[in-house]
């Protein structure tokens, strides 16, 4: 089965921020699957599922240091959803 | 205060001398706010030369440049340029009006959703919604622009925040430099000893220089490193002139028309030392073929270049200048890959007679020339000016290498002008390209600006015409400019001096009177429509696939 990757970004509670991110991840050629964002303690979180039909691009991981470059998100984790959405293997 | 006030008090006091731009609507309170101030305007004739013109200014000095529109129109001709920008990591500042906030999201008269078209193209962006805000978002967004890889950064600015209250006395927020300023020692530390064990290992290494080695301000340590390492290099566009044209370590360019030496050499090294370049596919050919039997030790300010195309056994993301300081491998000669490597660097034989043989004539004047800023275009021409151009600094040769923006010499080329007053600047443009930004004659002209432009005119686009030739069996689809206009006469219409360059003969001549113009002149170079812009690997080859008129059918 095709491992679904994961990001969990927290981001400063910016206008922008959400839109920001979401479309680098789109622009880079991953698709998106699922998105969940809300306020969290260090501002916003936004958990973002990718597609889990076609293989990534480029390895997520380089995703993840171009995400860490925008200026609202102050944390990228990144996972690897293998069957099930519980077990995320996490990596940061 | 308002806040342009606020506005153009900041620009000041960040030590901003100049800025390009061009009024409309939204952004009339930001020029009402100018009236009176220490900042040099210069107004030019389309948004997008404001851009180009800024980030030309930028280029030479490694300063923000300033560029300035207003909402709708304004902010839409302004993207070529700061997409150009960002495709090459120029810093850059824009500054667009914007519709009143309670007309945002209505449609209204020239409002675009600036933020939202150019999340792409800049490296942050702001929409600013008070006053209160301007002071610490302009302090922001101009050190967002040099820190790290440099890039564009746009603040758009809704017409009642610039002219209703602002507090020039704002607290800076200091949080966002804190988070953002990464711990280059810890990433030198795990490295370099790696690295150094690396290369005195390699029997074949090679540096392969880009853009970033002008950006970190380290041209200077990067020769000495070569000299010292007793190591090959070969650069990308954007950095021809990092490593002086004539030295003995360079083997030239590389990529889709870089030099045989240097594409034959990454093919064969063992080692690629990679200095702020980023893999870009115009560098590298077909990529899985690229440097095929080579480790790669990637070095970069930007993290998300390491690994984002080629694997590195050593990815460092650091400053250049930090790294070369700190980098101090023990010396290795290795006499037969230095053989091997330089001896196919080529010996340039110069056309005498017929039609003006373009790389020639370029290399002439840019060794008439030197110290001089040289801007390009895009096509053959500008080729023609990497290939065989004198450089002696990155900075001094100014190229759109990402993006390929035609239309950019002109503009760039007042940016440059400006900066640095007491060099000469050699302004080079293809006959399509001279066209795409001409109203910057006007500008050149007001402000008498000693730029000595040179149109290359085949009366064609050569380059398409020349893929076309090649890749697509000779079908030659919409190339053709003969109804190009007299370039001299278009200048003189502006107040130009001009002349025509049509023999080989005429050169001595025509290098002679642009050398001692004082003001703006432009020499009009006619140039045979089948000459091609060689060598070319072909897309999809590998860089040591490269066609040469002799190998080739073109009609």
């Amino acid at each position: 089965m095709t491992p679904r990757f994961q990001f969990q970004l927290r981001l400063v509670p910016e206008r922008g921020a959400l839109l920001r991110a979401l479309a680098l991840v789109e622009r880079r050629g991953f698709p998106v699957d699922h998105v969940e964002s809300g306020p969290s303690p260090c501002g916003r979180h936004l958990d973002v599922r990718l597609a889990g039909t076609e293989a990534p691009p480029r390895p997520p991981e380089v995703l993840a240091r171009q995400l860490r470059r925008l200026v609202e998100v102050t944390s990228v984790v990144t996972g690897e959803e293998v069957d099930h959405p519980s077990r995320l293997e996490v990596r940061s | 205060m308002n806040g342009a006030e606020v506005l153009v008090r900041e620009l000041e006091s960040l030590g901003v001398k100049t800025l390009f731009g061009y009024p409309g609507g939204a952004i009339m309170p930001f020029y009402d706010a100018l009236v009176g101030s220490d900042l040099q305007h210069v107004l030019v004739r389309h948004e997008q030369a404001a851009a180009l013109a800024a980030a030309g200014m930028a280029r030479v000095t490694g300063e923000v440049g300033v560029c300035v529109g207003t909402s709708g129109p304004g902010a839409t001709n302004l993207i070529t340029g700061v997409a150009d920008a960002h495709a090459d990591s120029v810093p850059l500042v824009v500054l667009t009006g914007q519709v009143p906030m309670d007309l945002m999201g209505t449609d209204a008269f020239q409002e675009v959703d600036v933020f939202g078209m150019t999340l792409g193209i800049v490296k942050h962006s702001y929409v600013v919604r008070s006053g209160h805000d301007l002071r610490r978002v302009l302090r922001e967004a101009f050190w967002l622009a040099r820190e790290g890889r440099p890039g564009p950064v746009w603040v758009d600015l809704p017409k009642d925040v610039l002219s209703g209250p602002a507090d020039l006395h704002a607290q800076d927020r200091l949080d966002l430099v804190l988070r953002r300023t990464p711990d280059q020692a810890a990433s030198l530390r795990d490295s370099l000893a790696r690295a150094a064990s690396m290369l005195e290992r390699s029997e074949r290494p090679l540096a392969y220089v880009g853009g970033g080695v002008a950006s970190a301000g380290c041209e200077e340590e990067l020769v000495r490193f070569l000299e010292e390492q007793q190591l090959p290099a070969v650069t990308t566009l954007r950095a021809v002139g990092s490593v002086p044209t004539e030295h003995p370590m360079l083997l030239g360019m590389l990529g889709m028309h870089g030099t045989a030496a240097a594409n034959e050499a990454v093919q064969e090294a063992d080692l690629l030392l990679c200095l702020g370049a980023r893999f870009d596919d115009r560098a590298t050919g077909r990529l899985e073929r690229f440097a095929p039997e080579a480790s790669v030790i990637h070095v970069d300010i930007d993290v998300a270049e390491l690994g984002k195309l080629r694997r590195p056994a050593i990815g460092v993301a650091a400053d250049l200048s930090l790294f070369l300081e700190r980098f101090r491998p023990e010396p290795t000669v290795r006499r037969q890959w230095l053989e091997r490597a330089f001896g196919r660097r080529l010996t340039h034989h110069p056309r005498t007679e017929g039609p003006i043989h373009a790389p020639s004539f370029l290399r002439d004047l840019t060794r008439e020339h030197p110290g001089a800023t040289v801007t390009c275009d895009v096509g053959q021409h500008q080729m023609w000016v990497a290939q065989a151009g004198y450089f002696t600094s990155a900075r001094q040769h100014l190229t759109s290498g990402g993006l390929g923006t035609m239309g950019f010499s002109l503009p760039s080329a007042i940016g440059a002008a400006l900066a640095r007053p007491n060099e000469p600047c050699l302004a080079i443009s293809g006959d399509g390209s001279f066209l795409m930004n001409v109203q910057e004659l006007a500008t050149i002209k007001r402000l008498a600006l000693p730029i000595r432009m040179v149109v290359i005119d085949n009366r064609m686009l050569g380059m398409v015409r020349q893929w076309q030739d090649l890749f697509f069996e000779g079908r030659r689809s919409q190339v053709t400019l003969e109804d190009n206009p007299e370039f001299a006469d278009v200048a003189e219409a502006f107040g130009i001096p001009a002349f025509e360059l049509a023999r080989t003969g005429d050169i001595p001549a025509a290098l002679d009177r642009l050398r001692g113009a004082r003001g703006p002149i432009l020499c009009h170079v006619r140039v045979d429509p089948e000459d091609g812009a060689w060598p070319l690997v072909p897309p999809g080859a590998a860089n040591h696939e490269m066609l040469e008129p002799s190998t080739t059918s073109a009609r």
